[in-house]
């Protein structure tokens, strides 16, 4: 016999079923989501990935992405790269992976086509066609030309005549963005590309004569093959008072080049996150994602070449600097 | 063990107790990600030459970072802290410090003003004609973590749904003003102090870039004293040197790097 309470009961024990189902489900979708990850690959165990690391994740986690992250270090050994890369090809949890430094990107990028990948700390990465793949982005590790010409100029507003010695081996690309740059700007570019590390003296002596005022030392090994010839460069080059600029902090610190512009690695974090957002909350395709210019900049003056030259440097531009040698 | 053994462990584990827990009276700690001061090195040499004379022991420990410097805060016991506003009041709702007894007492003026405002940039050509059109682009800011809230609060007010705007954290203002210079990006938000020293300086920078939004009033940093980690004698001297450092000349070296004219009393 059917009464009311025994139908009572029954629809509390259906609708109990229903609610256990229906947690069920959610906890299921809820694991799968929450089970994708991100990867990310550092090359060595060097600091300066960390900084970039620590920039991603807190981009990631203002962005409210809640993907796991999981970072792998291959010790700069090909073996231990290997292992990861397997790793990464087994665990279909991973959607997409950043990578840090040359090796992490052109490894697993040659390796891996079914993942968006995006890479950092690679010097010219044009020069590898991984990276030139459908499924990989990343930001670039130079500092574009004109972000260095514009922070030059406010520092340095009289410069008139840049020289560059190169090899156009090793830089004829980035010799070509500069004077595209320089032309942009006013300035004369003059160039010497010279075939070996002993002809320095002589192709400095020639943009001598065409009296250039600033020097460009760009990041090109013809320079500093021969570490004799070219701590004497820039002895010449502080002795004649020009404007010298670089690309690494140590030749402003160790060597007196006046002035350093280089990438913040924080910041590099920080685009990378931003990338992933899109990838991961805009739903854009990294095919619709270009390679990216670094955004921040650590600048870096010697104030005693600044003195030695006569530059004076006020307020507002000394609160721009990351560092200042005396 | 003998008696003799005992009380000398006794006296390491003192020292060492004391070593670990003792409080930093003379030491302030600071962050502020506004400032456009990237070189720490200069403001520590200049701090440190204007107290050290009158308060030996006086440290000033820089911080990139709002939360290193509070777990390190809670662990060193500083006296002071110097803070952005934003970052006093979340302080000030966070249960840790409460015992610490933290109070304001005092913030910088510049031009006899203790707010500044933040400002949206977007280049002059650009397609953006109200904040409600900020959705789905990408903008630069120097502010760091927890500074999400802090935008919404005093900049977008709940009109643009942050979560669809693409933020790429820069540490200075510089920074995001060349990123949308140069078309990295759509949006540049930076101090209303920064803009205007370029257009002083730098004109040509700003050539092409005009102003979109401005932020309320912000007001200025906060030097914060934590009552139960300061000696009264030292925290007097602090104040009173804070309070006179625009009449000496290395007081103002201190001033001119993080772009103040003079410390006043902080009304809450």
């Amino acid at each position: 016999m059917i009464n009311g309470s025994n139908l009572k009961n029954n629809a509390e024990v259906c609708m109990k079923k229903n609610i256990l189902i229906l947690i069920g489900l959610f906890c299921f979708t809820a694991a799968l989501f929450s089970a994708e990850k991100i990867a990310v690959v550092k090359s060595a165990s060097l600091a300066t990935y960390d900084v970039a690391i620590d920039g991603f994740k807190e981009s990631i986690l203002m962005a409210g992405i809640k993907n796991e992250i999981e970072i792998y270090d291959m010790k700069g050994d090909d073996n231990i790269a290997k292992e990861i890369i397997e790793q990464i090809k087994n665990d279909k949890n991973i959607k997409l992976i950043f990578t840090l430094g040359a090796r992490a990107s052109d490894m697993i990028a040659s390796e891996i086509k079914d993942i968006p990948i995006i890479f950092s700390y690679v010097l010219n990465w044009k020069n590898y066609p991984s990276l030139k793949q459908k499924n990989v982005t990343g930001i670039e590790f130079e500092i574009p030309p004109n972000i260095t010409l514009t922070l030059f100029k406010m520092l340095a507003p009289d410069i008139k005549k840049i020289g560059i010695i190169y090899n156009e081996k090793n830089s004829m690309e980035i010799v070509k963005e500069i004077t595209k740059e320089c032309e942009n700007n006013n300035l004369i570019l003059i160039t010497e590309n010279i075939s070996s590390p002993s002809k320095i003296k002589s192709a400095f002596k020639n943009l001598l004569k065409q009296n250039i005022n600033a020097f460009w030392f760009i990041a090109d090994p013809i320079l500093t093959q021969d570490r004799k010839q070219f701590s004497e460069l820039i002895e010449n080059c502080n002795k004649e008072k020009l404007f010298t600029i670089t690309v690494t902090e140590k030749l402003v610190e160790l060597f007196g080049v006046l002035f350093a512009v280089a990438p913040d690695y924080k910041t590099i974090g920080s685009q990378a996150g931003s990338l992933v957002q899109n990838i991961i909350l805009n739903n854009k395709s990294i095919v619709d994602l270009p390679v990216e210019t670094p955004m921040g900049t650590v600048n870096v003056l010697n104030k005693k070449t600044s003195d030695s030259i006569g530059l004076t440097i006020n307020d507002f531009l000394i609160r721009m600097f990351n560092n200042v040698y005396e | 063990m003998n008696k003799g053994k005992k009380i000398i462990l006794l006296i390491i584990v003192l020292f060492l107790f004391q070593i670990l827990y003792a409080n930093e009276p003379a030491s302030i700690f600071f962050y502020n990600p506004d400032s456009n001061i990237e070189n720490f090195a200069l403001l520590v040499t200049n701090f440190t030459n204007y107290f050290k004379g009158n308060i030996p022991d006086f440290k000033i420990q820089p911080f990139v970072n709002i939360e290193t410097l509070v777990n390190e805060a809670l662990k060193r016991n500083p006296a002071f802290i110097i803070l952005p506003y934003w970052n006093y009041l979340l302080l000030l709702k966070d249960k840790s410090f409460n015992p610490l007894g933290l109070e304001g007492i005092l913030t910088p003026m510049v031009n006899s003003n203790v707010f500044y405002k933040k400002l949206i940039l977007i280049k002059s050509n650009s397609s953006i004609k109200d904040i409600a059109n900020l959705e789905g682009k990408a903008a630069t800011t120097s502010l760091g973590l927890q500074s999400v809230d802090f935008l919404n609060e005093f900049l977008f007010q709940d009109k643009v749904d942050l979560k669809k705007i693409t933020f790429i954290w820069t540490k200075k203002d510089m920074d995001s003003l060349l990123a949308l210079k140069f078309n990295q990006v759509q949006i540049g938000i930076i101090s209303d102090k920064t803009y205007s020293e370029t257009k002083k300086t730098q004109a040509a920078m700003l050539s092409d870039i005009k102003v979109l939004k401005e932020s309320k009033e912000i007001p200025e940093i906060v030097l914060i004293e934590l009552k139960n980690n300061s000696d009264a004698k030292i925290s007097t001297e602090i104040k009173k040197l804070f309070l006179n450092m625009h009449n000496s000349d290395d007081g103002k070296k201190i001033l001119q790097l993080l772009n103040y004219d003079k410390w006043v009393e902080f009304k809450k």
